[in-house]
């Protein structure tokens, strides 16, 4: 272990998991002299950092774990004039998205750039997930209007509604399907917060521990298919959220105590 | 045999694959983003089924060869309709991906499919690929540290350039005061990286195939500094060739764009790789047939996925 261990956690001040995983992590880390910086998102591009392509630096010193609570479009860049924000954030996450990529760093989520560059969109986790073999929902793409069972699934959001008239559905290219959201459950570090974990459930918590992303809801279909995945998810109760993080805090130290 | 052209068919290398392709005898279909859902629609099922529409012509998908994409980042609403700045956001967001699933989804080529190299909107991340593959990449930070900039500026005897971290187009300078000063008073993280001597190299690559075209430059950004830039064919070492190929095919690119440096010790320093690159500005000067291997390339028979 090196001396002087950092841990970053980038999350908005309204994040009661990133909040969890600090309170976990400041009673581990005291023992071990290491430090937890936490950084507001929209602060980002306050944070000096230098990044390579093994090395990352944040005010100096070499993080060994990001608990990283951004989404896209998130504000990273405050400060900067309104005309250059766009350019500004773009700029913030194209170094942070390679810093989770980092093998020396323990990161909660990294994320593959086609997922992020697709808005983490439960679009993109298909294409993502369908390409390592992991079953999805079956979907039909443009005019659906003749199939009454099926509902729209907006891509950017998870609330299913009815078809639109042929006209909109055309004119959209929707995504439409008959399945329902049966049932979901969160995945930890590849495992499947569930008694009885179903195939699919286990292959698309393997495939995404091993892509690195460590926490996710999965939500599948009668039909054992993932309909989405929500990589910043709610909880159900305190007790799964404590649960999770003392789960993710526990990951973080024995990746520093192995360092 | 059908070929289509999706997106901004007002752009030039789509009108030009389009040229080709009618040139060698292939129906070429128009599906303007703006016109779906007037001039064009579509339906497929998840098994890759079903069928596209055009004027008063509905024919199944399986018929259709090949895609050539090229998205406009500001499409239009469809002609007629108006809406609110909020709105207008949300629609031309819901088309895009809708698009973006057709396009993942088709079973027939598709240049390029949209999740493919799309790690080229992080320069770091990019380098730090293009380095695990082999490719000799010229040192780099990213930083929006001053004092780390300046070290690292000295480290390389003040040879080195700038640019821009993400995906958005800017043009290469070299590591100067005013960069510094801007670092000093708070900026983004930028990527400094070493500057390498030498002419520049763009490699396309196409499938298995490789067009090498050299362009000699005064400037440090030939992009942006025309005058007395030179386009010429040029010929790389095979194993170079072989390595743009597998690794842009590894990334799911039909074609792509490298950028080498070559040095005068005949050394190729890789600085990236397009998923979406200009052809049109190398194939014209240098007569490399990258537009004909693209057509090749979009109505082969093959094995769809």
């Amino acid at each position: 272990m090196a001396a002087g261990e950092l841990v970053v956690i980038v999350a908005p001040p309204s994040d009661a998991f990133a909040a969890a995983v600090v309170h976990c992590l400041r009673g581990k880390l005291a023992r071990v002299m290491a430090r937890v910086i936490v950084c507001e998102p929209k602060n980002l591009v306050e944070l000096p950092i230098v990044l390579d392509s093994r090395r990352f630096e944040v005010d100096g010193a070499a993080p060994c774990a990001i608990v990283w609570r951004v989404t896209p479009p998130m504000l990273l860049s405050v400060g900067i004039s309104a005309e250059d924000q766009a350019f500004a954030d773009a700029e913030v996450v194209a170094a942070w998205l390679w810093a989770l990529n980092l093998p020396a760093i323990y990161s909660v989520n990294r994320y593959p750039a086609s997922v992020w560059y697709g808005g983490l969109h439960w679009s993109a986790w298909h294409t993502w997930l369908r390409a390592r073999g992991v079953y999805v929902t079956a979907l039909h793409l443009g005019d659906a209007s003749a199939n009454r069972k099926q509902r729209w699934i907006p891509f950017h959001s998870h609330i299913a509604s009815p078809v639109p008239d042929a006209t909109a559905a055309a004119a959209l290219g929707i995504a439409a399907s008959a399945a329902e959201p049966a049932l979901s459950v969160l995945a930890v570090a590849g495992d499947v917060l569930h008694p009885t974990p179903s195939p699919t459930m286990q292959a698309a918590a393997a495939a995404l521990n091993a892509s690195g992303v460590v926490l996710a809801r999965l939500t599948l279909d009668c039909d054992d298919r993932v309909l989405w995945v929500d990589t910043t998810p709610g909880f159900d109760t305190d007790e799964q959220l404590s649960r999770v993080a003392h789960r993710v805090a526990d990951e973080i130290h024995a990746h520093l105590l192995a360092r | 045999m059908h070929i289509c052209l999706l997106g901004d068919l007002e752009d030039l290398a789509a009108t030009y694959v389009g040229w080709i392709a009618r040139q060698s005898g292939c129906t070429v279909l128009e599906l303007a983003e703006g016109a779906l859902g007037i001039a064009w629609d579509y339906e497929l099922d998840d098994s890759g089924h079903g069928t596209l529409r055009v004027g008063n012509t509905r024919l199944r998908w399986e018929t259709v060869a090949g895609v050539f994409v090229r998205m406009n980042p500001e499409p239009p609403l469809p002609p007629g309709l108006t809406l609110d700045a909020e709105y207008r956001f949300g629609f031309l967001h819901e088309r895009r991906e809708g698009l973006h699933q057709l396009l993942e989804r088709l079973p027939c080529a598709v240049v390029n499919r949209p999740s493919a190299g799309r790690s080229n909107a992080s320069k770091p991340y990019q380098m730090a690929e293009l380095e695990a593959a082999g490719f000799d990449v010229p040192r780099w930070i990213a930083s929006n540290s001053a004092e780390a900039v300046l070290a690292f500026t000295t480290e390389l005897g003040g040879r080195a350039i700038y640019k821009a971290s993400s995906g958005l187009r800017s043009r290469v300078r070299r590591v100067d005061a005013q960069l510094i000063e801007r670092l000093q008073a708070g900026s983004t993280p930028t990527v400094v990286q070493e500057h390498v001597p030498g002419i520049d190299v763009r490699v396309h690559t196409v499938e298995r195939r490789a067009f090498a075209c050299a362009v000699s430059s005064d400037g440090v950004d030939y992009r942006f500094e025309h005058q007395g830039t030179c386009y010429e064919r040029t010929s790389i070492p095979e194993e170079l060739a072989e390595q743009c190929c597998a690794f842009a095919m590894a990334s799911g690119l039909v074609l792509a764009g490298f950028d080498f440096r070559r040095t005068p010790g005949d050394e190729y320093r890789c600085l990236e790789m397009n998923p979406v690159p200009s052809f049109l500005p190398y194939e014209v000067p240098s007569g490399l047939p990258i537009g004909a291997a693209i057509v090749e390339a979009l109505t082969r028979q093959r094995v769809h996925r």
